[in-house]
Formats: C-alpha cells, sequence, structure tokens
C-alpha cells in the first residue's frame, strides 16, 4: 500500500502489509550521510518469523504478537484487549490517569496542528502511519464503538471495524512513539497523543500481558528479580564499581573511591546501571566530581536502588509503583536527606515527577536532578577548572524526559557555558528539543530489524539536528563531542553513530556531561576524554 | 410561547450538560502527574525558555512562587489569536482563527443583548451596548461564517486533514455556519445599527426582556425566530460534542499541563493520593493479578515476579 493513501479503515482490513518503508522518502541528512545508496540495507525479519507472528504492520517488528491458531485465540485477544480499555476508565484500575485519558477521548478537534510535531512522521517522509493522531484515532473510535457504545459513533466519530488484526497492528504501533510529547506541546486544546500510546501499552502490558520483551521480561521484571535490568546483583555491581573506581585512579591520578550504604549521609546517588556496563567513565566521572567537592555521598547496595531505571514510566503503571517504592525505600533504610538521580531521563522523570504521587508518608524521601547538584558543585568554587581542557565543539542533547517533561533546562547550559568555549546549541533546543528516537525504550530495543527503523527513522531528525549544530566544522579533522546526560539517549545515540559511521566521517563522539567537568578538572591528568578510546 | 418555552428548556440543558461534563472531570481522583514544559505560573523569567523548580538546589526547602501574570501572558495571546495553532499550523490559522474570533463576537454580542436588555435599550449606557453589539454582530457573523466555510472546505479537501473527517466534524461546522447564515440573512431584513425595536438588536432585546419578566407576547421577526432557532439547536447540542472544550480545555492546561504541585507530607492532595492507593483494581496479567480484593499498595509492594515465566 502507497503512503499517504493509508486511510483509518485500513488498519482492520488484512493485508500483507499495511505501509512500506522507503529510504527514498526519508528526509535527507547532510553531506555525507545524504546518498541514499550508502544507507544501510536493513535486516530483513525472517521468512518463518513472519509465518508465525504479527508483522504487517510496517517494515519493522517491536512486539511480534503470535499469530492465532484458532478462531477462538482471535476472539480472546480482541475480549481482552476491550476488557482493558474498559479498565482504562474506571478510577479504580486506571486513577493515575483517568483524568488526561478521558480528556484525551473527548476534545481532540482533529485539526492535526500536532502532526509535524513528531520527528518519526517527519524523518519517514509523512507517512500516515506514523502520524501521532493516527494511532489516537483509531483508539478514539473503537472507545466509542465498542466501550462506550456510543449511538451513532460511527456517523459522528467515524467508523472502524475491531478484529484479530486492528487489536494485533495496534499493539506494534504503540511501539512506533517514543512518548516523547513533543506533539502535545502544540496542542492548541491540550490533547495528548503521547499519553494515548502509555495508556494503550498498558492495556497491552495490565490486562493482555503484553509488553516489549526487552522492558517488561528482560526489564522490569528483572530488575524487580535480580536487582537490575544488566543483570547484575548487589555483589556485581559492587565489584565493577570497584573496577571503575581503580581505572578512574590511574586515568585520573586522583585516588577514587565510591561510596556505598553511607548511613545518614548528604545524598544517595543512583545512576542507571546501564552506565556501569556501557560507559563506566560516567559513574566514575561522578564518583571524582563528588569526592573532589567534599561531599558526603553514598549508593545503596539494594536490589533495585542500585539501578535507577523504572521501565514501567513507559508502559505499566503497577511495574512503575513497584521500582519507585524499592528505591524510596532504599533511601529511608540509609537515612539519607535526599536522593540525586544520575544522568539518566527516563529515571529523572519516574522517581522525581511521576512517582511524586506515588510515594506518600515516610516514602517521599525528597529527591532532584544531578544538574542541580553539578551546577552548584562547578560554581561553588571548591574545585578548580580549566575550560581549555575542553575547547573543541560541544552541542547539547536535551532529553525529553529531563527537559521537556520537568523543565531542568539551564543547570546543564550554565556548566557546558562555563567549561566548553565552543558550546553550541541545536536547532531548536531546550523544551523544544528533538527526541533521540530511543525515548520510550526503543533505545534497548534491538529485535530483528528494529535497530534499523529506530535509527533510521525514529533518530533520523536527532542526527541530522546533531551534524547541523557542526555544520561550521563537519569533517573529520575536527574532534567533536555530543554531551548527552542521559543513558538511554546515549544508548540510541551510539547506536546512531554507529549505523552511519559518525566517528570516522565526522570525528563524532558522544558522552555525558560529568565526563565534561572531569576533562576541564585541574588536578586531574589531562586527557579524560579520549578520541581514541571512544567506542 | 413555544419559543421562550425552547430557550428555557435550551439554556437549562446547556447548563446542565456544561457542568455536568465539568464536574464529571473535576470529580476524577488526584492524578500522577504529566506535566509538560514550559509551565507558565513558573514565572515569566523561566515561562521564557521552560524551566521549573526543579531547577533549584534543594527545591523542596524554598518558597513556591505561582506567577498569574505569567499564565495570562500565555492564556491570552492563545485564547485571542490562537497562537499555538499560528505557531505549528498555519495553513489553518486563518480559518481556524475567523472561526473562533467570530464565535467569541457573536457570545460577547449576546451578552451585550442581555446587558442592555436589563438596564434598557434606551438608556445613555443602553444605547452605547446597543451599538457595540451591533458591530460586534456584524463583524462577528461575517468573519464566523467566513471561517466556517474555510473550515469546511480545508476539512473535505486538504490532504492533511480529510482522512480524520468523520460526518460529524462536517455537522458541527455546517451547524455553526447556519447560526452565521441566518444571523446574517436577519441582518439583511430588519436593521442592525439602530436602537430602534425592529433592528436585529432591538429585536433580540425585546426577546430577552421577554424572557426575564416570562412575557411570550413579543412580535418578532420570521427571520429573527429562524436565527434563535437555530442558536438554540446548537447550545442543545455543542456540550456532547469536543467542542465543550470551550470550558474543559482548563482542565487539559491547569489541571494537567501545567499542574506541577509537589506532593508534600500532611497536604490534601496526600491524603485524595493515600485514597486513590486504596481502590482495588482488577487488571487481569499475570504479573499484577488484581482480584479486586488486593489494594494498589498491595500490589506496588509485591514482588511483582513470581508468576513470570522463566
Amino acid at each position: 500500500m502507497k503512503k499517504n493513501k493509508l486511510k483509518i479503515s485500513d488498519f482492520s482490513k488484512e493485508s500483507d502489509q499495511l505501509v512500506h518503508i522507503d529510504p527514498k522518502d526519508f528526509i535527507p541528512l547532510p553531506p555525507p550521510y545524504d546518498k541514499i545508496e550508502d544507507e544501510p540495507i536493513w535486516k530483513e525479519i525472517k521468512p518463518e518469523y513472519r509465518e508465525t507472528h504479527e508483522c504487517t504492520l510496517d517494515d519493522t517488528v517491536a512486539v511480534g504478537i503470535p499469530k492465532p491458531k484458532t478462531p477462538e485465540e482471535e476472539k480472546e485477544l480482541v475480549d481482552k484487549f476491550v476488557s482493558g480499555l474498559r479498565k482504562l476508565f474506571e478510577k479504580e484500575n486506571n486513577w493515575t490517569f483517568l483524568q488526561q485519558l478521558m480528556l484525551s477521548l473527548e476534545h481532540c478537534a482533529k485539526c492535526q496542528t500536532c502532526v509535524d510535531a513528531c520527528p518519526i512522521y517527519e524523518a519517514s517522509g509523512k507517512n500516515d502511519l506514523y502520524r501521532p493522531t493516527y494511532r489516537s484515532e483509531i483508539w478514539r473510535r473503537i472507545v466509542k464503538k465498542y466501550v462506550q457504545k456510543k449511538p451513532f459513533s460511527s456517523f459522528t466519530d467515524g467508523d472502524i471495524d475491531l478484529n484479530w488484526t486492528t487489536v494485533a497492528r495496534l499493539i506494534e504501533l504503540s511501539y512506533r512513539c517514543t512518548i516523547c510529547r513533543r506533539c502535545a506541546q502544540t496542542c492548541p486544546v491540550g490533547v495528548d497523543n503521547a499519553l494515548i500510546t502509555h495508556e494503550l501499552r498498558k492495556v497491552f502490558s495490565q490486562e493482555m500481558g503484553i509488553a516489549a520483551k526487552e522492558i517488561h521480561e528482560k526489564g522490569s521484571v528483572l530488575q524487580l528479580k535480580v536487582g537490575s535490568s544488566t543483570g547484575m546483583n548487589s555483589e556485581v555491581v559492587k565489584d565493577n564499581i570497584d573496577f571503575i573506581d581503580e581505572d578512574m585512579t590511574d586515568i585520573t591520578g586522583i585516588e577514587v573511591k565510591s561510596k556505598w550504604d553511607v548511613k545518614g549521609a548528604d545524598l544517595m546517588l543512583i545512576h542507571n546501571a546501564g552506565e556501569i556496563i556501557a560507559w563506566p567513565e560516567n559513574p566514575g566521572a561522578f564518583a571524582i566530581i563528588l569526592e573532589a567537592a567534599g561531599i558526603n555521598w553514598t549508593m545503596s547496595s539494594e536490589a533495585v536502588a542500585y539501578d535507577g531505571i523504572n521501565y514501567g514510566l513507559w508502559y505499566d503503571d503497577v511495574q512503575l509503583a513497584r521500582v519507585a517504592i524499592k528505591h524510596a525505600q532504599a533511601a529511608k533504610k540509609l537515612g539519607v536527606k535526599k536522593i540525586v538521580v544520575g544522568e539518566c531521563g527516563h529515571a529523572h522523570k519516574a522517581l522525581t515527577v511521576i512517582a511524586d504521587r506515588v510515594l506518600v508518608g515516610d516514602l517521599n524521601v525528597p529527591r532532584e536532578s544531578a544538574m542541580t547538584l553539578l551546577e552548584d558543585i562547578v560554581f561553588s568554587g571548591k574545585i578548580k577548572f580549566d575550560p581549555s581542557r575542553n575547547d573543541f565543539p560541544v552541542t547539547l542533547h536535551d532529553p525529553c524526559n529531563m527537559v521537556r517533561l520537568m523543565g531542568i533546562v539551564e543547570p546543564q547550559r550554565r556548566i557546558l557555558r562555563y567549561l566548553c568555549p565552543q558550546f553550541r546549541e541545536m536547532t531548536p533546543h531546550g523544551v523544544h528539543n528533538y527526541c533521540c528516537g530511543g525515548g520510550s525504550g526503543f533505545a534497548i530495543m534491538s529485535a530483528h530489524n528494529f535497530t534499523n527503523w529506530r535509527v533510521a527513522v525514529s533518530g533520523r531528525k536527532k542526527f541530522k539536528q546533531i551534524l547541523d549544530a557542526y555544520s561550521d566544522c563537519p569533517g573529520p579533522e575536527t574532534k567533536k563531542y555530543l554531551c548527552a546526560p542521559c543513558s538511554n539517549c546515549k544508548g540510541q545515540i551510539r547506536d546512531i553513530f554507529q549505523y552511519y559511521n559518525a566517528k570516522e566521517k565526522s570525528n563524532l563522539i558522544y558522552g555525558g556531561l560529568v565526563e565534561l567537568i572531569v576533562n576541564a578538572m585541574v588536578d586531574v591528568k589531562p586527557g579524560f576524554i579520549s578520541w581514541e578510546d571512544a567506542f | 410561547m413555544i419559543l421562550n418555552i425552547a430557550t428555557y428548556l435550551s439554556i437549562l440543558i446547556f447548563l446542565i450538560t456544561v457542568i455536568y461534563r465539568f464536574m464529571r472531570i473535576a470529580n476524577t481522583p488526584a492524578h500522577l502527574r504529566w506535566d509538560l514544559y514550559p509551565v507558565p505560573h513558573e514565572g515569566f523569567k523561566k515561562a521564557k525558555y521552560g524551566g521549573s523548580y526543579y531547577e533549584e538546589l534543594d527545591w523542596w526547602t524554598k518558597p513556591r512562587h505561582v506567577s498569574i501574570a505569567s499564565e495570562l501572558n500565555t492564556m491570552i495571546p492563545e485564547i485571542i489569536f490562537l497562537k499555538g495553532v499560528w505557531e505549528s499550523n498555519k495553513g489553518l490559522w486563518f480559518w481556524s482563527w475567523a472561526f473562533h474570533f467570530g464565535l467569541y463576537l457573536a457570545v460577547f454580542m449576546a451578552a451585550l443583548v442581555v446587558a442592555s436588555a436589563i438596564i434598557g435599550p434606551a438608556s445613555t449606557f443602553g444605547v452605547v451596548l446597543t451599538k457595540i453589539a451591533g458591530i460586534s454582530t456584524i463583524f462577528g457573523y461575517i468573519l464566523g461564517g467566513i471561517g466556517c466555510i474555510g473550515m469546511i472546505f480545508k476539512r473535505l479537501f486538504n490532504e492533511r486533514l480529510k482522512m480524520f473527517t468523520t460526518v460529524g466534524s462536517i455537522v458541527n461546522l455546517v451547524f455553526i455556519l447556519a447560526i452565521f447564515v441566518t444571523g446574517l440573512k436577519a441582518i439583511s431584513e430588519v436593521n442592525l445599527f439602530t436602537t430602534d425595536p425592529s433592528s436585529l438588536i432591538g429585536q433580540l432585546q425585546i426577546f430577552v426582556s421577554g424572557l426575564v419578566g416570562f412575557d411570550s407576547s413579543v412580535p418578532l421577526n420570521s427571520s429573527v425566530i429562524w436565527h434563535i432557532g437555530v442558536t438554540l439547536a446548537f447550545m442543545v447540542y455543542m456540550p456532547f460534542t469536543h467542542m465543550a472544550h470551550f470550558v474543559l480545555k482548563w482542565f487539559t492546561y491547569h489541571g494537567i499541563r501545567w499542574n506541577d504541585e509537589p506532593n508534600t507530607a500532611g497536604s490534601a492532595l496526600e491524603k485524595d493520593l493515600t485514597k486513590s492507593l486504596n481502590f482495588k483494581p482488577t487488571w487481569a496479567a499475570d504479573h499484577i493479578k488484581g482480584d479486586g480484593k488486593k489494594t494498589w499498595v498491595d500490589i506496588a509492594t509485591e514482588k511483582g515476579f513470581k508468576d513470570e515465566k522463566k
């Protein structure tokens, strides 16, 4: 089926493929990434998998619902979906988002003002399937016709057939939105398509037990079971941090010793444990800064509390609450004054904003961002800096969860303006930033050919934006640094850079904010950030 | 007589429906936060770039400032000029603005008619109000009519919109267009710019006086009766549609996007949340198994992995 010929009714009709993704339609990237023929070839979804799983939405697959073997199985999926939708509108089941959802159900004017705000829709070449409103419209019509059973809803609100294909495709389509909420920012009425994505994912998870494997089974479930979605238990985490401390001591010439389980510490630092595995210099840099500033800090070795991730934020309120409670309980047990969330955007929002209305009583331990703490340290005069050590082009990626959804915009910028002489902004930036394309769990999802989609489509706008920020020095002769103070964003950016070979072609590396701070510390041996050692 | 009774009923249905829809949303339980920045009540400086109180070290120890002036600075251009549509959907902006501004002027006219009818159209102030109402009517109806026609064309023929156009969305616009058209027809048949009782505004003032004084014997021009009839029918219809956003938008902004109220110990919010945490969900997935007996607290403090597949 050709793009831009898509109708709402097509969604329910069985077909080999609802839409195809054609790289010729993508928005162009700046040179040397502008040749379509140089776009990496997408991995094929195996024919035997296609035979047995739902793969008819677009050219990728994120969840992969097994095809039904009997009409009863078909009916079961549809019935469970309707049952879940009904629960979304019951306060006992969905007090958490009931008000938001009712308003987004009833007040969309269908004006399409929001659509151009979506980086996925734009980057795909305006493929109708990726309009933020397409998914919402299908959901809205189903709710009105099959849940509310509103008289004449087909006439007043538009018709839709509800069958196995509709539900299976909707499960997939709920994983084609990063929940960045850029579209919601533009809605004159205040309708929120990203919220609808979020609530759809909740129905699939909370009622039907269906979610992307990486965020549920290998994500929140593993975190609750073992202590971290990385699979690390408490002992392994401590061992790894010991190794990191040793490495940091060698690299910086400063004795580094991370703190564990210090009772009554001024703050409990909580990292995304993925940092420990993938970007050890990040927790290392935090330790260097906190020690140099003389702060009484600690981390918790309690299961779950040494990993700040909270994937429930993207798909399941229950999982979100379970993890947030564990984080708060660990802080309470240590008797710390506050929790400080490290460089992880979704952990910021989950623990600080969303869980704010889950953590009542003595679990309501004060929580804040590492950005404000770092700003305070950098400008306190406790550490001496030499900004000339960071004299290379630096731009900043704004993690949606930390910036658009929490309003933490300036602290990280004040640091960069002070410590990085060649700091430059992307366009647009701050609360109007573009998502990295890895939001809502995508950064950790890579089954089949999903990496192709999330890099070439959902991450495309961000990559273009990054390259445009260095338009005065695009070539490999200039070392360039992208500061992304968020683990998930870094994961996505790592994959984008590898996919397009950005290190070779543009001498472009990425990292966090703390690395830049340590790189500029006078007491640290020069060269903490190294282009040679970067991936 | 029939027109008067229809008017009382229409106003009643309109008010009951709007209040019901408002209260239905207002009575939903305290929800999780879903703020979206910029949040203008953070003050002019922070609203400009979208900053929040989370930018301050130990933010919970600082007094929280809420700037109504900064909120108004965002709300007024949005309400009057549809700033958001201008910024993100320029192709639709003029038609949408004309449509909305026409409606604002029509509502403004109605308010002036009621006020002047009550204070007396012949009084000095009444004459001024009548003249303003006349100007508001002609501008409002022409502007609104143009906006409606433009929006209907956009919805039917614009690639961006037509995929989402339903019969209902066209009916809504045609209904509003009918108000403007019948109004303009009435203006063409009766004079507008005089304070004479035979003018449109004069006729409407007589009608309002009759409603206030329960007098149904007032003579009205048939085109005016048509105009009033269509308007009353719309008043009954509108609150049942998405167009009720004119009042419920208050929640999408103040209740959600700009709701950054932190939960503090012993607050009314905390009490509401504690109540909600004791709701008993029935979510059926294996990792929850809500049976309608366990509360949210029970479920959220369970291990959460017992029944997971290995």
